[in-house]
């Protein structure tokens, strides 16, 4: 497979403090990737070096092969081809929607760029728009104008950086699926940088998550969440809860709520503490089992029960139940685990 | 690849421009280390304390007239509703379009002993001079209710924006705790509007000080007559700068007072919930009051002055739109033209020094480079005449010496010292308007154009220049009328023979010839009704934005 996106190494800082340091991956042509990481982790230092607003102090990226940006030396972003979406959409207020969409393809011809502008437009649902201002347009269709403003003339790679953050909670999952429809569609390569998960997972092929400028994990939505390789993006990406446990042997260990066997990567010796991570769904209601667990707080989801137990006093577990299994806070219901894979981190303590 | 090249070139030339442009007032403020000489000393022990205590007086009887002015015709144009309230909610920015020494000579000719309206209290009565009393009108009140009649709109803009801010919650629930509409102006309105009206009227005091044509006219000795007295009558360089640094001392006060009322008006909304006003209806006798609140203010600060320059116009077109007149005309246009077109180059350059490379240094030069619009003219004018008189003796002596050439006075008789005079006092204006519509372009709207293929050039072409235009052609008008009307600078610093539009209805009025000076008065008062044409179009705007 070509590499659209190859980022090698790439170290970026500010004022002698650090920003990114050592992070590489590639995008394969009509991938969509995702930066994903809380504020201040680098992910937009990283995309905006991609598209050439921040100097590297090291490493390197390339676009289709071609060297973009070494320490010291950079192509201009105009001359990079690439397309970035804002934020704040950063659309022209001075032009018309049919304008702002054909402000990078100038140099089209004339029929071309017209052809290109009507086929956009349409991709988006947004025909009719055409003469109005970007004030006029609600914040989900500037969003939208955005997107094909920026996919007008091709570019190698679509840069978004946190697109739907602008927007109405419901809308941003909604229309992260769109987008990857539109993206899909149009065969464009992409990075979306964002802090939200679900939007990663509802549009991202690959996803890296980031912490403290470094890249921790790069894998799909279910890697991440089931495979994850430390306690940080265990932690950052889904719910869980940490249960200590005591390896047996190989495949087995012992946990304050019996003994689970499954496979996992860890290399570990009989006796050696634990702690294996534990999603919502990895413990399961059951009134037969004999670990009886009391209820510390729940919250009604609509088809679930999201249940927050009382195993120790310094360890709560989560459980989803089926919300026709009622029970009060107070009450003690059994539960047992129901894990195939495990993920195990050699204890703290 | 590209090296990025350093912005160092940038950041040295708008700190150098900042550094050139704070001369004058540097030059000032060193006077107050030179030792006092004689001439101080006279001034003194005889004239200064009748300066402080008018420029107080003064300032304290133009407190008074734009509070009850401005505050009230705040209030009752935001807050009621009334017969005309749309009407003057714009009108009344009207009076700014005349300088105070204008209306000043208008009023003199309307009120004065031979006036129109004392000759006819004289007809109907039969009375004669010293037989009744009149008040005077070329006295520190009148001068104070000239300056309080144009000045006022400065409160009455800012008190008006804060009312409209304020959210109908907070006065809603004074009304429920039981107090009624003049107990919740006082207690909740105008306590929360007092940043914004502080604001205004350092504004207003500001210009009261700066104001040379009116006090002069009218024979109120304050610092600016007394430093026009001081360089012309006495002669003396060192105490009129020395005069000019204690009118400083005033200036910055008021600076420091706006400045802090500012920044505490930012945080004086207390809901973040903004609900539109509901306006109190008035009726009756209420609605009465309020319109004559109103139209008075209106028709003694802008009708009856501009009409009676009207008619003495019609009366006296003949003698006086001559050729000379026109000469006047192309004069103050030139004038005015040049020192716009220049302000709005260096506001340009400063602004995007600032956007691009703002950096401590970049943003502290760009804030000095803005402190001029407080400075009176007056001042700024012997600041810039000192150092450009040493400039000049200095190449003039060097050249004899080497080359036996006298070269005379290359800088301070000329027009590069006016122009360089007004670009000190009026660059903030245009600076401010420049900042604001940079403010407008946000830095991803650049790099969108930058990513999708457009070089630098392109960008400001494509992007920042129909953005920018109507700021830019904002910060022209605004310099050009302020210009044009800009009397004590021009006055000191022009060339011999040079006059200008203000200038000559200066000179005329000293003369007695008001009449005569109408026309020069009119066409100032003309130009400077585009600029409150298009502050009452952004109010008009603003307002309907807030409603949809």
């Amino acid at each position: 497979m070509s590499r659209q996106l190859e980022v090698k190494n790439l170290t970026i800082a500010y004022d002698g403090k650090t920003a990114v340091e050592g992070v590489s991956f590639y995008l394969g042509a009509a991938d969509i990737g995702c930066l994903l990481g809380p504020s201040g982790c680098g992910k937009t230092s990283l995309l905006r070096a991609i598209a050439g607003f921040e100097p590297v102090v090291a490493g390197e990226i390339l676009l289709r092969g071609r060297q973009v940006t070494r320490p010291g030396e950079s192509l201009e972003p105009e001359q990079r081809h690439v397309g970035m979406v804002f934020q704040d959409f950063a659309l022209y207020p001075h032009l018309t929607v049919w304008k702002n969409v054909a402000f990078g393809i100038r140099r089209f011809k004339r029929a071309e760029r017209r052809r290109r502008v009507d086929e956009l437009l349409k991709l988006v649902n947004m025909q009719g728009t055409e003469n109005k201002y970007p004030h006029q347009l609600s914040g989900g269709q500037q969003q939208r104008i955005a997107l094909v403003r920026a996919m007008a003339p091709r570019p190698d790679i679509l840069l978004l950086d946190e697109p739907f953050s602008g927007l109405d909670v419901e809308l941003r999952t909604q229309l992260a699926r769109e987008v990857r429809d539109i993206l899909k569609r149009d065969q464009i390569t992409a990075i979306l940088v964002t802090h939200d998960q679900l939007e990663a997972f509802a549009m991202a092929d690959k996803i890296a998550v980031m912490a403290e400028g470094e890249l921790r994990q790069w894998g799909d939505g279910y890697q991440l969440y089931h495979r994850p390789v430390d306690r940080f993006v265990a932690d950052f990406i889904g719910q869980g809860a940490m249960l200590p446990g005591q390896i047996i042997d190989g495949p087995r260990i012992e946990t304050p709520l019996g003994i689970v066997q499954g496979n996992h990567m860890a290399d570990l010796s009989p006796g050696e503490t634990v702690d294996l991570l534990l999603r919502p769904s990895d413990i399961v209601h059951d009134d037969d089992s004999p670990f009886k667990l009391e209820v510390l707080d729940r919250v009604f989801q609509g088809a679930e029960y999201l249940y927050t137990l009382h195993l120790s006093d310094d360890t709560k577990v989560l459980c989803l139940v089926q919300s026709h299994h009622d029970h009060a806070i107070g009450e003690r219901i059994g539960v047992k685990l129901d894990v195939s894979s495990l993920v195990i981190f050699a204890s703290d303590h | 690849m590209h090296k990025a090249p350093g912005p160092s070139v940038w950041r040295f030339g708008v700190v150098s421009t900042a550094v050139i442009l704070a001369v004058p007032v540097t030059v000032i403020l060193s006077y107050l280390l030179v030792p006092a000489g004689e001439v101080w000393q006279h001034l003194a022990a005889t004239v200064l304390q009748d300066y402080v205590i008018n420029s107080l007086l003064l300032m304290l009887g133009v407190t008074a007239g734009v509070l009850v002015f401005g505050v009230g015709a705040a209030w009752l144009t935001s807050m009621c509703r009334f017969p005309g309230a749309g009407f003057f909610e714009w009108s009344l920015l009207l009076p700014m379009a005349m300088p105070a020494y204008i209306i000043a000579y208008t009023y003199t000719g309307l009120f004065d002993f031979a006036g129109p309206l004392q000759t006819t209290i004289r007809g109907l009565t039969g009375w004669r001079f010293g037989d009744y009393w009149f008040p005077e009108i070329r006295s520190l009140e009148g001068a104070a209710l000239m300056l309080s009649l144009v000045l006022f709109p400065y409160v009455y803009l800012l008190a008006r924006a804060a009312f409209l801010s304020q959210s109908l919650c907070v006065l809603d629930v004074s009304r429920t705790l039981g107090n009624g509409p003049w107990r919740t102006f006082f207690t909740v309105a105008l306590p929360l509007a007092r940043p914004a009206i502080v604001a205004g009227l350092s504004l207003a005091l500001m210009e009261t000080l700066a104001d040379y044509g009116t006090v002069q006219y009218f024979g109120v000795s304050t610092f600016t007559t007394g430093i026009f007295r001081t360089w012309f009558g006495l002669g003396s360089t060192a105490a009129a700068a020395q005069l000019s640094a204690v009118l400083l001392m005033f200036v910055f006060v008021l600076v420091f007072l706006e400045r802090s009322s500012r920044r505490k008006a930012r945080y004086h909304h207390t809901s973040q919930r903004h609900q539109d006003l509901r306006r109190y209806q008035l009726s009756g006798w209420r609605s009465n009051t309020a319109l004559l609140f109103c139209f008075s203010i209106l028709f003694f600060g802008f009708l009856l002055p501009a009409g009676q320059l009207l008619v003495w116009a019609g009366t006296t077109a003949e003698g006086q739109l001559d050729s000379r007149f026109l000469n006047l005309v192309w004069n103050s246009l030139g004038l005015a033209g040049t020192a716009s077109l220049l302000a709005l180059m260096l506001a340009l350059f400063l602004g995007y020094g600032k956007r691009l490379n703002g950096n401590r240094p970049v943003r502290v030069a760009v804030r000095v480079a803005g402190m001029g619009y407080a400075v009176p003219g007056t001042v700024i004018a012997v600041g810039v005449m000192i150092p450009f008189a040493a400039i000049d003796n200095g190449v003039d002596a060097w050249m004899r010496l080497q080359f036996g050439i006298s070269t005379g006075l290359l800088l301070s008789g000329t027009l590069v010292a006016l122009v360089f005079a007004y670009l000190v006092r009026f660059l903030a204006v245009s600076l401010q308007t420049v900042e604001a519509g940079l403010a407008k372009v946000r830095p991803s709207m650049d790099e969108v154009a930058r990513s999708m293929g457009a070089t630098a050039a392109e960008t400001v072409r494509r992007v920042h220049f129909p953005m920018l235009k109507g700021s830019l052609m904002t910060a022209l008008l605004l310099v050009f009328v302020d210009v044009l009307k800009e009397l004590p600078a021009t006055l000191l610093l022009r060339p011999f023979n040079f006059s200008t539009l203000a200038v000559r209805a200066y000179e005329l009025a000293s003369d007695e010839r008001l009449a005569d000076a109408s026309h020069a008065s009119l066409t100032i008062v003309a130009a400077g009704i585009l600029p409150v044409i298009l502050l009452s179009y952004s109010i008009a705007h603003s307002r309907h934005v807030q409603t949809t």
